[in-house]
């Protein structure tokens, strides 16, 4: 069966014996790395293979861009240990590398108006073989399911747009993650106007748990205190020609205009070829009813 | 047009003082590039009676790193509201500009071929991100289901109802009566027909290649 040929990293915090990305990775056989910070790499070792786990470089979270002057006060988010991962894998030889939060419960197929599950890791090989058949895809990644209204007429990808949560990115790329939130937007924005496309698969999806469900994790320790007006506007500073900041149902939001990029195109690779066997076909077949919690 | 009283002089960088206002936060490894390779042109404009300087604030850091003594000033003789309206509007009107990216391509593309961006705030790298955006513009959206070939398949047809109806009933006996009529289990939504009810949801199924 296809699996991915880059590697899978899952930056994880204070989420042990709850974190859910690995652990359906592990049901559909699909191999990963979980980064660690040092002080918690006992608890990991508790739940998961040593040979799964690898531990952060401190020196990341010490040399980290968080955007603002607040320093060691609060938590620096998520960004520090994907900058980590993202050396990691240039260092291992690869060279594109897939980084995902450690919540995401599942990833499935969207087809005929029905979004199920997947088994195995077909969806990452062929999400990556498809960047590959380009010149100027700097990232990628499967949307998320609320995004993917199952009865929704949709195309089987979005481009110019931005990649949240499971990021494919081509590891040459001069850019990093920064930021103590949006990271994501960040990124792909700073891509975007480089002139790196990025591609959102409406085709494959990833459910995650909603933000604060799940306990732990590197943003537990502000966005219940602080609300989400530092977030937003810390996204402004960063692009403010893009970026607004919008007050609408009760709280703060940005917006985020991406029609700059709408026709943006994909440039395909001088070798472009498409296989004759479809090497990506996928059948269903039944599974378990989940167990209800 | 109206020309305001100016005077020209070459003055010593130590006569000369940074706007404490100034907003604008500049790039003085560029600048001072750009005056190493091309000398220092044009001049510092400051306000008469203040001495702030309203044009040229990171210019000057640039020149004075690159050891100069003296530099060419324009001392205009304006009001202080004058004064904070240039010192804003010589950046903002800049701002507001935007490029030709065919004519910049071809300029540095012309002086990349003898090896020489020094000096002109553009490096190859930029060069590249240029010609990248410009090989990547376009004028239509992508056919994401021609670039789609060869991928799983994906049908994804507009199902989304085409109008909704909201049913409040007076008693629990009109409800069941309701049911009863149309022959369903009772649930607070529902599709009509009732052979396309399963769209998208509970199917104990998963995806898995074929040569599994």
């Amino acid at each position: 069966m296809p699996q991915p040929q880059f590697p899978l990293y899952i930056p994880s915090k204070s989420r042990a014996a709850i974190a859910t990305t690995p652990r359906f990775l592990d049901t559909i056989k699909v191999p990963y790395r979980l980064v660690v910070e040092q002080d918690q790499y006992a608890d990991y070792a508790l739940h998961f293979d040593e040979s799964k786990l690898i531990v952060l470089d401190p020196k990341y979270l010490d040399d980290y861009n968080t955007f603002d002057d607040l320093g060691n006060t609060k938590s620096k988010g998520p960004g520090a240990a994907r900058n980590f991962i993202w050396d990691h894998s240039i260092e291992e030889g690869h060279a594109w590398h897939w980084v995902m939060d450690d919540n995401i419960s599942l990833f499935a197929r969207l087809h005929k108006n029905e979004r199920i599950p997947v088994g195995d890791g077909t969806i990452f090989r062929a999400m990556e073989d498809f960047c590959l058949r380009y010149k100027n895809i700097g990232m990628a990644g499967p949307a998320y399911w609320m995004f993917a209204p199952s009865r929704s007429k949709l195309p089987p990808f979005l481009t110019g747009t931005r990649i949240y949560s499971c990021n494919l990115i081509r590891n040459d790329l001069p850019y990093r993650w920064r930021g103590r939130y949006n990271e994501d937007t960040d990124l792909s924005l700073v891509m975007l106007k480089n002139g790196w496309q990025t591609v959102e698969f409406m085709a494959f999806l990833q459910y995650k748990l909603p933000t604060q469900t799940l306990g732990g994790g590197n943003t537990e320790a502000f966005y219940n205190s602080e609300g989400t007006l530092p977030k937003s506007q810390m996204l402004v500073k960063m692009h403010p020609d893009v970026t607004r900041l919008v007050w609408r149902f009760q709280r703060w939001h940005h917006h985020v205009d991406y029609s700059s990029f709408k026709n943006m195109q994909l440039i395909r690779k001088d070798d472009y070829a498409i296989p004759e066997t479809n090497p990506y076909a996928m059948v269903k077949v039944e599974r378990k009813p989940r167990k209800s919690s | 047009m109206r020309t305001v009283t100016q005077k020209y002089a070459l003055k010593s960088v130590d006569s000369l003082t940074q706007h404490p206002q100034n907003p604008r936060q500049g790039d003085v490894e560029s600048i001072r590039s750009s005056i190493e390779a091309n000398g220092f042109y044009g001049a510092i404009v400051s306000q008469k009676s203040s001495g702030y300087i309203l044009a040229g604030n990171h210019r000057l850091q640039a020149a004075i790193a690159s050891g100069a003594e003296r530099v060419p000033v324009i001392e205009i003789d304006c009001d202080d509201t004058t004064a904070l309206k240039i010192l804003l509007a010589d950046n903002r009107t800049n701002d507001k500009a935007s490029y030709d990216n065919d004519a910049l391509v071809a300029i540095l593309e012309s002086l990349s071929s003898a090896d020489d961006l020094e000096g002109t705030g553009y490096n190859q790298e930029d060069l590249d991100t240029l010609l990248r955006i410009l090989e990547s513009a376009g004028t239509h959206p992508i056919d994401a289901f021609e670039e789609w070939e060869g991928m799983p398949d994906f049908e994804q047809d507009d199902k989304t109802s085409t109008f909704k109806v909201s049913i409040h009933f007076k008693s629990s006996e009109d409800t069941e009566a309701f049911f009863t009529l149309i022959n369903r289990p009772k649930k607070p939504t529902m599709w009509w027909p009732v052979d396309d009810q399963h769209v998208g949801s509970d199917v104990f199924q998963k995806y898995v290649a074929e040569s599994e």
